[in-house]
């Protein structure tokens, strides 16, 4: 959606810059491109991926008519089409590229090479910017995970990164905060198997099962009780985790009632400081809200 | 009469050499691309080029962040914040990002053109590369925003205003990752002042050199439905419509 958003956008400064001309040529070649840019790497789709081994029958036949006469351009120029259409623009230009030596003068193939070059050009500029806009979504969680203590948010960046240790530690941190020992003693431990010599993931899964074991049975009820309202609280908060719908709607959005538990980062990182809730999880795989467990306010 | 004639003949003859010197030839429209990123273009407020209106909206967004993380009260601190993101990610005035992705998309048309250098076409897509780094704190910068936006409490806003100002600092400057090395020194720690350095170090290597490129030629510059780029000798200011 966003890009698509994207597209119109740079439609509009295209047709700014292109409309005196009329010829919308180069704009419908770099739109036409953007506009399948987000198939790039959202969508497994064929035009998306260009995968060798694993070429459709139309780049098949090309091919091959192609290998039977490769001195003729006819066969080139239709292969090359194929690769296009199959958004193998690095395999087209370098099938154009070899035929530009038997061919130097031919206005078709220099003109098809220079267009595709542009799509390239236009694949690896969009391909960079929707990696842009993950990585920065990847970075969001990391800085909640880390500084705010957003569950919801170390789950989301833990997906994209199960094995980060770091990440591992501040979920870990970030569940004894909410009170729930049994949990963090569980992430505690699977970042302790990741580094096996750090004495102070040691400790604090030692704290952690300490605290677990105190846990109150009776807690337990309550404890499914904040998980159960974990599913709108995430919802309030995904509703402004996009991109692309402008800081200033979110100034009144509903997420403002639901807003994560807020605590300083030293308090995160210390599992002694998690507050004495007496709550515990139920399972190690439970899915918790980023919001305060039953007994605290926000 | 005839030695008049003559000595006018030979007058000319004498003088063609100089005048030629005075007609200018046009730019290469590969150039003329690299103007509209550098120089001028006709869409932009004051017709500033893109980069040039990135790296004051980049200023201005420093600004406000600044502002937003010294403020105690939550309601500034979100105003303040929302103004930094309005400069950072604003589409229709131009913020960071869009002026930068402009920026790159007109050094791409420049490489693309039929007369680009081999140094231009090859800088481009580094261009387009070092550019990532910034367009990634612009969104980091959004999202961080409507969390800003979202916040319950001073405390929350402040966290969020925080980065917020680190990453504003470090779209004009350049990132320090490390916090060894001064910063924007690899291109993923690039900010706005060192792009700029990039493209002034492809105008650089032209040859024959880059010279700025007037503005009739950046504002004129149009695009023919057979392809080929031409400037509209009539000058209408690049939004004629019907122009065939």
């Amino acid at each position: 959606m966003r890009n698509r958003e994207r597209v119109l956008a740079t439609a509009r400064h295209c047709a700014r810059l292109c409309s005196y001309a009329g010829g919308m040529a180069f704009c419908v070649v770099v739109l036409a491109v953007m506009a399948h840019a987000p198939l790039v790497s959202a969508q497994p789709t064929p035009r998306a991926t260009c995968q060798e081994g694993s070429a459709p029958e139309a780049v098949s036949h090309a091919r091959a008519a192609f290998q039977k006469n490769p001195e003729q351009l006819g066969p080139r120029l239709n292969l090359a089409d194929a690769l296009v259409d199959q958004g193998c623009y690095e395999d087209a230009v370098a099938v154009l590229e070899a035929g530009q030596s038997m061919y130097p003068h031919d206005i078709e193939l220099s003109g098809k090479l220079r267009d595709v070059r542009s799509m390239l050009t236009e694949q690896t500029y969009i391909r960079g910017i929707t990696q842009a806009e993950d990585a920065a979504k990847q970075q969001h969680n990391q800085l909640r995970c880390a500084q705010l203590a957003d569950i919801e948010a170390c789950n989301d960046a833990l997906r994209s990164s199960p094995n980060d240790s770091s990440l591992l530690l501040a979920k870990a941190d970030a569940l004894m905060q909410s009170g729930h020992p049994a949990d963090a003693a569980a992430v505690y431990q699977h970042a302790l198997q990741l580094n096996p010599g750090n004495e102070s993931m040691r400790a604090k899964l030692a704290a952690a099962t300490t605290r677990a074991n105190a846990t109150p049975p009776s807690s337990e009820a309550r404890t499914r009780e904040a998980s159960a309202a974990a599913p709108a609280l995430r919802t309030a908060r995904r509703s402004h985790d996009t991109l692309g719908s402008g800081g200033a709607a979110a100034t009144n959005a509903p997420a403002a009632s639901a807003g994560p538990t807020l605590s300083a980062p030293t308090m995160a990182l210390n599992g002694d400081a998690a507050p004495a809730t007496g709550l515990t999880a139920s399972t190690a795989t439970t899915s918790y809200s980023n919001d305060a467990p039953a007994g605290r306010s926000n | 009469m005839k030695t008049h004639l003559q000595n006018a003949a030979r007058l000319v003859i004498l003088l063609l050499p100089l005048l030629g010197g005075c007609v200018s030839r046009p730019p290469t429209i590969a150039h003329v691309h690299i103007g509209h990123a550098i120089t001028a273009v006709h869409v932009t407020p004051d017709k500033q080029g893109y980069i040039v209106i990135a790296q004051l909206r980049a200023r201005e967004a420093i600004e406000f962040a600044t502002q937003a993380g010294s403020g105690t009260d939550l309601g500034e601190i979100k105003r303040k914040v929302e103004l930094a993101n309005h400069a950072t990610n604003s589409r229709d005035d131009f913020g960071v990002k869009e002026a930068l992705v402009m920026a790159v998309a007109h050094v791409s048309f420049a490489a693309t053109s039929d007369d680009a250098s081999a140094n231009v076409q090859k800088s481009a897509p580094v261009f387009a590369r070092d550019a990532a780094g910034v367009v990634q704190r612009c969104d980091l910068i959004e999202l961080l925003s409507k969390d800003v936006a979202a916040s319950t409490s001073t405390r929350e806003a402040a966290v969020s205003a925080a980065e917020i100002v680190k990453l504003t600092r470090a779209n004009l400057n350049g990132d320090d990752v490390n916090s060894q090395d001064k910063p924007g020194s690899l291109p993923t720690e690039y900010g706005l002042i060192q792009l700029r350095q990039e493209l002034d170090a492809m105008i650089a290597r032209e040859k024959p050199p880059y010279v700025t490129v007037d503005r009739w030629y950046l504002f004129n510059l149009v695009r023919l439905p057979s392809g080929r780029w031409v400037f509209d000798k009539f000058g209408r200011g690049g939004n004629i419509e019907g122009y065939k």
